[in-house]
């Protein structure tokens, strides 16, 4: 008979509202994990965009519930079953479709797990999957950038924004970075300058001296990387050097994006989009991904890659964790799902 | 050896021969004058003799003599981008081409508004002198530009389906036809009108699977599944549910913008559809072309397909060279009403007196220029 531990889990049963539909259950996990699978303990997993989304049933790729919460995370491996690759005290991470994160303990199967370096602080860890490697493959994938080329882009202040700027410094590009005015505006550019920006506007700074501004630099951006949308694209975009790209990766402002007409006819730009999960499982791209995932980590062990500002919030205040992150322009909140340190010798 | 070549410069003639010129940009009714300009009726070494025979007035011409259009040329200029003409006599070292010979401009800038022009063997490109006018006249723009669009962005196979907005626009037209010619089904936007049956009807003979109104289009009743190519000259909303009609790994081409708003397009399709969207312009293909193959090869299947007469002439309104202020400004005005931007097609024709021409569409305009000029070929 095989034996089980309670789990906590935050699970919806039905899409709808996150405030409503997600609740903390207690479910059963079987510590005898198969042939080619892990026990493993969950540590740490944020609330992303996705999560709520996917919980409204608004995204792309739909999980009929009832449906464990999260997209991304860490976790340690407790227990090995027959012939897994992995070694107990491992720290994994899930890439896939379905994504379990917000439980205690799940069991996984080893072709879903991704191991990450035990050296990488549990933040960046747990938001190692998403946000860096779109920033990698929108720098990497579209445009051939040569050290001290140019990129644009908005949503500077997001958390593939900032992975942007961070690899921007480490590739040798430059980054012009656009963000929303805000009451402390100040200290964010400085933040921004502290982890590698080259140039930080607001929107309206950027409208006002844009051409001033690119008299200074010696060639207009090649890349311009768009996680907002409406007028917000058109802005980047519109600055491109003849035959530059506009990739998409997001769309915050829930506008459809626009660019100029001429802009396209006459200066031959070119826009396209991606999705980090889509874009890593297409068969043609793995080699590269697995490659991508190894830099990454690289640049997080040497600290070229710094976790975003987060909160750190417990399961139990799962409320209140995801009432600011629908708010919008509240700091992204972290579950603790587990302390890394704690005891797992009662398995 | 010295004399001979002082005396044959001097019996070398100068004929008086007439241009559309602009001195300064500005509203083109006004700042296109008709000048007559003396000539030498003797090309030297590189050069060619043209005496043009047809040439369109194009949104293009009137965006240029504003001074709106990316091509600004040295002025004093002569207006016009597109047209064809007789090749009269040729310089002792042109090798590519010869007298006789129709030609179009190489490129755009070149001034065709004129009777006769002497021209660097490099600015000009010879079409099939069997074409007739109505082809000839129009041959550089719009229907390379169709060509182009459906070839060079999506591998497209027989069956396979595209969709484009403004489809009763000139480059619309020739879009129908060529997915006709090739298998290809069309699904042609058009907006809601009076006369739509009509138009329907037209585009129907074209060649077109479906027609639909851009009401249709954005209550997304009509399903239309495999879209490879979407061709868009509108822009705004309409850009929008045509981005939102293309599958997976679609692409949307934009070559007009019509409604004077941007290029919409929707987040979803962008990311997990891996749709892009990418523009067209004709000048910059031209441009680009390092050799003549890839134009001579597309110059003889479009040939190929006028002269079959698979792909439909278009019918011109003829006017003369000296009503081009009132002419300009009718083509100006068609052009403003309508709200029309980049797509709208204008001809011009020059030298032009055998050719039957008929007013059928509102929005052609030709001038008629008889040209009386006394021409002495030097030998």
């Amino acid at each position: 008979m095989s034996k089980v531990i309670q789990s906590r889990a935050l699970i919806y049963r039905k899409f709808g509202d996150p405030r409503e539909v997600l609740g903390l259950e207690s479910i059963n996990v079987s510590t005898e994990p198969g042939k080619g699978e892990c026990l493993v303990q969950w540590l740490a997993s944020p609330i992303n965009p996705l999560d709520i989304n996917r919980i409204q049933g608004n995204y792309a790729i739909k999980t009929e519930p009832p449906v464990i919460g999260g997209s991304e995370g860490i976790g340690k491996v407790v227990k090995i079953g027959s012939g897994s690759r992995f070694n107990v005290g491992d720290h994994v991470t899930i890439f896939s479709a379905e994504t379990p994160f917000w439980t205690e303990y799940g069991i996984v199967d080893d072709d879903d797990l991704v191991k990450l370096y035990n050296r990488i602080p549990l933040d960046l860890a747990a938001t190692l999957m998403i946000n860096p490697p779109t920033a990698w493959i929108m720098l990497k994938k579209y445009v051939e950038l040569e050290k001290g080329d140019y990129v644009i882009q908005n949503s500077a202040n997001s958390g593939v924004g900032r992975s942007v700027i961070e690899l921007c410094k480490v590739f040798g590009f430059r980054s012009i970075n656009i963000v929303r005015d805000r009451k402390n505006i100040e200290t964010l550019k400085t933040d921004l300058w502290k982890i590698g920006a080259d140039h930080v506007f607001t929107e309206e700074e950027f409208k006002e001296t844009y051409r001033k501004f690119l008299k200074t630099i010696n060639a207009r951006p090649k890349l311009a990387l768009n996680g907002v949308g409406g007028k917000s694209a058109l802005q980047i975009s519109s600055v491109l050097e003849r035959g530059g790209t506009c990739v998409t990766y997001g769309g915050m402002s829930k506008k459809a994006h626009e660019f100029t007409t001429s802009a396209l006819v006459f200066n031959d730009i070119q826009i396209r989009g991606v999705a980090v999960g889509m874009w890593a499982r297409r068969e043609e791209n793995l080699d590269e991904w697995n490659h991508c995932i190894d830099e990454v980590q690289k640049l997080a062990v040497a600290g070229k890659l710094t976790a975003i500002p987060m909160e750190r919030i417990e399961m139990s205040d799962f409320k209140k964790g995801i009432e600011r992150s629908m708010e919008g322009r509240s700091i992204k909140q972290l579950f603790i799902i587990n302390s890394s340190t704690s005891s797992s010798s009662h398995l | 050896m010295l004399k001979t070549l002082i005396l044959r410069s001097t019996i070398q003639r100068a004929a008086s021969t007439r241009q559309l010129v602009y001195e300064g940009y500005g509203n083109p009714p006004e700042a296109i004058q008709l000048k007559s300009v003396n000539l030498s009726d003797k090309p030297s070494s590189y050069q060619i003799l043209v005496k043009w025979i047809a040439s369109p007035i194009n949104p293009a011409d009137l965006n240029q003599i504003q001074g709106v259009y990316p091509v600004k040329p040295t002025l004093p200029a002569v207006g016009g981008n597109e047209g064809f003409g007789r090749v009269i006599s040729v310089g002792s070292n042109v090798k590519s081409i010869k007298e006789g010979d129709h030609v179009i401009p190489n490129r755009s800038g070149l001034g065709t508004w004129r009777e006769v022009g002497l021209h660097s063997e490099d600015n000009v490109f010879p079409i099939d002198n069997n074409l007739p006018l109505e082809y000839a006249a129009v041959f550089q723009v719009n229907p390379p530009t169709a060509y182009r669009m459906l070839k060079d962005f999506i591998d497209l196979k027989k069956g396979d389906t595209i969709v484009q907005n403004g489809a009763n626009s000139a480059v619309g037209k020739q879009v129908i036809q060529i997915c006709r010619i090739l298998g290809i089904k069309s699904v042609n936007v058009v907006r809601s009108r009076d006369n739509l049956d009509e138009l329907v009807k037209e585009l129907k003979n074209l060649g077109a699977d479906h027609v639909i109104t851009q009401e249709e289009l954005y209550a997304r009743k009509a399903k239309f599944p495999g879209v490879k190519l979407a061709l868009n000259c509108v822009g705004g909303r309409s850009s929008l549910f045509l981005a939102s009609l293309l599958d997976h790994g679609g692409c949307m081409v934009t070559y007009g913008g019509m409604s004077k708003q941007p290029v919409d397009c929707p987040t979803g399709p962008l990311i997990f559809k891996d749709i892009s969207l990418r523009g067209f312009w004709m000048s910059r293909w031209y441009d680009v072309q390092k050799t003549p193959e890839k134009r001579q090869e597309m110059y003889k299947e479009l040939a190929e397909w006028m002269k079959s007469g698979e792909m439909k002439k278009q019918s011109f309104v003829n006017n003369r060279l000296e009503d081009h202020a009132r002419a300009i400004e009718d083509a100006q005005n068609k052009h403003d009403k309508n709200n029309y931007s980049l797509w709208i097609e204008f001809f011009f024709d020059i030298n032009s007196r055998f050719v039957f021409i008929v007013c059928r569409f509102r929005l052609f305009i030709v001038f008629y220029l008889s040209v009386q000029l006394l021409f002495t070929c030097s030998e």
